[in-house]
């Protein structure tokens, strides 16, 4: 079957719009912890120079730190999300409803239907 | 990936206008008579920081090996009478054990630093109501059918597991593929 059909006539059950919900709650999250871990390393930076007027001390493991969790955070929200949509999949081949399988491996597979 | 970044450090700037008074801060905020040590919790973000890198890198190195699918021997499986719904709990368990087992060291300590940034803010009287929804959205399953399949893995009888874990073994897999394969009556 290929994921990239158009789908006619698609109404979203309660358990697709409650997923999507969560999905929308996970990249609320995923953009909280990059906040939190940007924050964090930055605040570290400039706090531990004591002195008024010093000058900062940015290391290399404080520039590493910050580019790394940075980077992590999009895989991390992307890998949940990912298991939100197999989740989808795996529930409407159980309870078989052809449309809404398609519309969620569609969306898992990587095809946009708006 | 790039927009994700930008995103983030949008996001980052916004943060650090709105915090700017603790970053620079030397002197100690009281909140209902409770000094916050604006160290302790740079520390602990920092920390989180730590851990939200190696997280990350563990998941994705975990989701790589998720490429993989089986095609399960459809023969075998009726001459045991396995149904395809018993296929499919016991994918979905091995699924959610394989993938936990790969990435549980990093996935744990990521856990403990959240909670221990949650734990910091409330004992400061702070909001940690948003650190608490990373930890239920970023690190916990969702309470739904995935939950169901695992915990009634034990339920399925012995022949069929013990097929599903010598052929799908302990490495992540691709789940979606291997269930599409599955012949419907």
């Amino acid at each position: 079957m290929g994921s990239c059909q158009p789908i006619q006539g698609l109404r979203l059950d309660t358990r697709s719009r409650e997923t999507i919900k969560q999905i929308k709650q996970k990249i609320g999250s995923g953009n909280s912890i990059a906040v939190v871990t940007s924050i964090g390393v930055i605040s570290s930076i400039f706090t531990k120079s004591n002195t008024l007027n010093a000058a900062y001390n940015i290391s290399q493991t404080d520039w590493g730190v910050y580019a790394e969790s940075l980077i992590a955070v999009p895989d991390i929200t992307k890998s949940y999300i990912r298991k939100d949509m197999e989740r989808m999949i795996i529930y409407y081949q159980l309870h078989y409803d052809d449309k809404l399988l398609r519309f969620w491996t569609g969306l898992h597979d990587g095809c946009r239907f708006i | 990936m790039f927009a994700n970044v930008k995103v983030s450090f949008f996001l980052l700037i916004i943060g650090l206008v709105f915090s700017s008074s603790n970053i620079f801060a030397q002197a100690t905020p009281q909140v209902d008579n409770i000094n916050i040590n604006v160290d302790v919790i740079n520390f602990v973000k920092r920390n989180v920081a730590i851990s939200t890198a190696n997280f990350g890198k563990k998941v994705k190195l975990c989701d790589d090996k998720r490429d993989d699918g089986f095609i399960l021997d459809s023969e075998y499986l009726k001459s045991i009478n396995a149904t395809r719904n018993e296929v499919i709990v016991g994918l979905v368990y091995l699924d959610y054990n394989n993938t936990f087992n790969c990435r549980s060291e990093a996935q744990l300590r990521f856990a403990y630093d959240i909670g221990m940034l949650a734990s910091i803010q409330r004992g400061y009287n702070l909001d940690y109501q948003e650190t608490l929804d990373i930890a239920s959205n970023l690190i916990y399953p969702a309470v739904d059918n995935e939950l169901e399949h695992v915990a009634n893995y034990l339920t399925l009888p012995l022949k069929l597991r013990e097929y599903l874990e010598k052929t799908i073994g302990t490495e992540p897999f691709n789940l979606v593929y291997t269930i599409g394969q599955l012949k419907r009556k």
